[in-house]
């Protein structure tokens, strides 16, 4: 899965999970940038995406996500190949 | 908007006896400061019915609810006004939401119904009301895995309350939803638990008035618990967080293991806000070397008592007055058995709020009253008791040079502070103040859902104790 699929379905979960209508997400894209992503929606925001693509995460990595291109470089480094 | 309303005490009083959650994050002051939340905040199933009611009376051509899908992204405290509103309203589908300050605070989506909800065969009004424990469970982590159980459901109070909503899902998945609150607040996760959002399906009614419910997963990694559900008509999943319990700081005699029993021998050290945290440890530090303190509460009455019971069975000595910074302080001192040659700082009102502005000016009031003007008239008083020359700490913050969004008001007003001191100390004799930046502390006022990476209190406050009382020493 390239960074755009991985992306596009990222979007569509938070969306989901924040109520966000057509969400615009880029790898630089930060929990700032996202009304209603706080630490709470954050750690929500990052278990759903280890259902949706089957991978899995330590607390550490969990906390230490610093913007939506980690998660995704986390997610395809976590994918099996 | 549809509909606007404050919730305040006597609400959720009533809807506590309703539902039996009488979980202290919504009914006790003391006990909510000591959570994430910091003061009380309403049910979030109170608010879903309030606005699952709002809905129906506005719209009384809505046949029923199918689904229902809510979320609680921000909590609601006791006091605020609270906006609902319907984003979108179909004839397959509703989104509304309720918010307060702009903020979205609880959000539902519904399936609709084409047809008005099956109702139970029996008669709900007849469903008498359950003996309730008001005391919730205490769950650890690993107790929590494997809980399953049954509640009974009561309709007819319920029905009274929202009878809108009544229509919307039927009496007894209304009260199956107010019943899903004591699940989560009362049996599991209980105590410590945050009712995040529900997944739920309309079912046929049930004969038997019974909400089953039963632990379906915990993530230990971040606390998450998901409790699934089954009865009075509905079905589906909640999720919830065990929150980290209230920070315990080390006891007396822990600590003075740290400190030489002599250390501030000759102190009496007033430490305002010495009920919990940084405020707390400081006070077992200096009893724990010797020094008299005199620990001051503004609302903690009992937390302080546990600090003063703490210290005195250790063997210190200590004294408790209540202390409100916001008022006169000359006065509030004037029953001191000696004036203080030391003070700590450390009062605060709660730091981490949500807000929708980069800048709220009510919050940058609120905090200048802590961190500048009560800190001034404590200086004033503190010098007028003892002219002679009293030495005053005042803890500012990390995050004056890089903190994290949303606390631009706090490192405002702690900035503010520190040039305050720092001109107090230019300008005023008799006066020494220590000024310093602390890092992020594990206390009440840091505490996550999660652990994060904190400082601990002893290891930040026994140097800058030390400091306090060694320039005492050397003359400085």
């Amino acid at each position: 899965m390239n960074d755009e699929e991985i992306l596009k379905r990222l979007a569509s979960l938070i969306e989901d999970l924040l109520g966000l209508d057509e969400l615009q997400l880029t790898k630089a894209t930060t929990a700032q940038d996202v009304p209603g992503w706080d630490s709470l929606a954050h750690v929500r925001i990052v278990v759903a995406s280890e259902q949706a693509f089957g991978v899995r995460f330590t607390t550490g990595e969990i906390v230490s996500l610093k913007s939506v291109g980690d998660l995704v470089d986390l997610i395809k480094a976590r994918s099996p190949r | 908007m549809l509909a606007s309303r404050v919730f305040d005490s006597d609400d959720q009083a009533r809807f506590a006896a309703l539902t039996g959650d009488y979980n202290p994050i919504h009914m006790d002051p003391i006990a909510a400061r000591r959570t994430q939340a910091g003061a009380p905040i309403v049910h979030g199933i109170h608010t879903t019915l309030w606005l699952l009611d709002t809905i129906a009376a506005h719209h009384p051509e809505i046949p029923g609810i199918a689904t229902l899908d809510v979320s609680f992204p921000e909590m609601i405290y006791v006091g605020d006004q609270v906006e609902a509103e319907v984003i979108k309203l179909s004839a397959e589908s509703l989104r509304v939401r309720a918010s307060v300050g702009g903020l979205e605070a609880v959000r539902i989506t519904a399936a609709l119904a084409a047809a008005p909800p099956p109702s139970g065969g029996r008669d709900t009004h007849l469903t008498p009301m359950p003996s309730h424990s008001m005391t919730p469970r205490d769950l650890s982590l690993s107790d929590i895995a494997g809980q399953h159980g049954k509640v009974r459901i009561v309709a007819s109070a319920m029905q009274k309350q929202f009878p809108h909503a009544a229509r919307l899902l039927g009496p007894d998945r209304l009260a199956a939803l107010g019943c899903s609150s004591y699940i989560v607040g009362m049996i599991v996760p209980g105590l410590h638990s945050l009712y995040v959002g529900l997944k739920l399906r309309v079912s046929a009614a049930t004969e038997r008035d019974e909400l089953a419910f039963d632990v379906q997963s915990v993530d230990p990694r971040i606390r998450q618990v998901i409790l699934g559900i089954n009865g009075g008509g509905l079905s589906g999943s909640i999720e919830t967080f065990s929150r980290l319990p209230p920070v315990a700081q080390p006891s007396t005699a822990a600590i003075a293991s740290s400190v030489s029993s002599h250390e501030f021998d000759g102190a009496v050290a007033l430490v305002v806000g010495a009920s919990r945290g940084l405020g707390e440890v400081t006070a077992k530090i200096i009893a724990a070397g010797g020094g008299r303190v005199i620990l001051t509460y503004a609302s903690g009455k009992s937390d302080a008592e546990r600090v003063a019971e703490d210290i005195g069975n250790w063997g210190g000595r200590c004294d408790l007055i209540s202390y409100d910074v916001r008022e006169d302080a000359y006065r509030q001192m004037s029953g001191l058995r000696e004036p203080p040659t030391h003070y700590y700082y450390f009062a605060t009102p709660a730091i981490a709020r949500r807000k929708s502005n980069v800048f709220v000016p009510e919050r940058f009031a609120e905090f200048n009253k802590y961190y500048v003007c009560g800190f001034q008239r404590l200086v004033e008083a503190g010098l007028r008791l003892r002219p002679g020359g009293i030495a005053v700490f005042y803890p500012s913050t990390t995050y004056v040079e890089n903190r994290p969004a949303k606390l631009t008001e706090y490192a405002m007003s702690k900035a503010a502070g520190e040039i305050l001191c720092s001109d107090i100390s230019k300008y005023r004799r008799g006066i020494r103040i220590l000024t310093h930046r602390i890092p992020r502390v594990s206390t009440d006022q840091t505490a996550s859902i999660i652990p994060v990476e904190t400082s601990d209190a002893l290891s930040v406050m026994l140097p800058i104790v030390r400091r306090m009382h060694a320039t005492d020493k050397t003359g400085e």
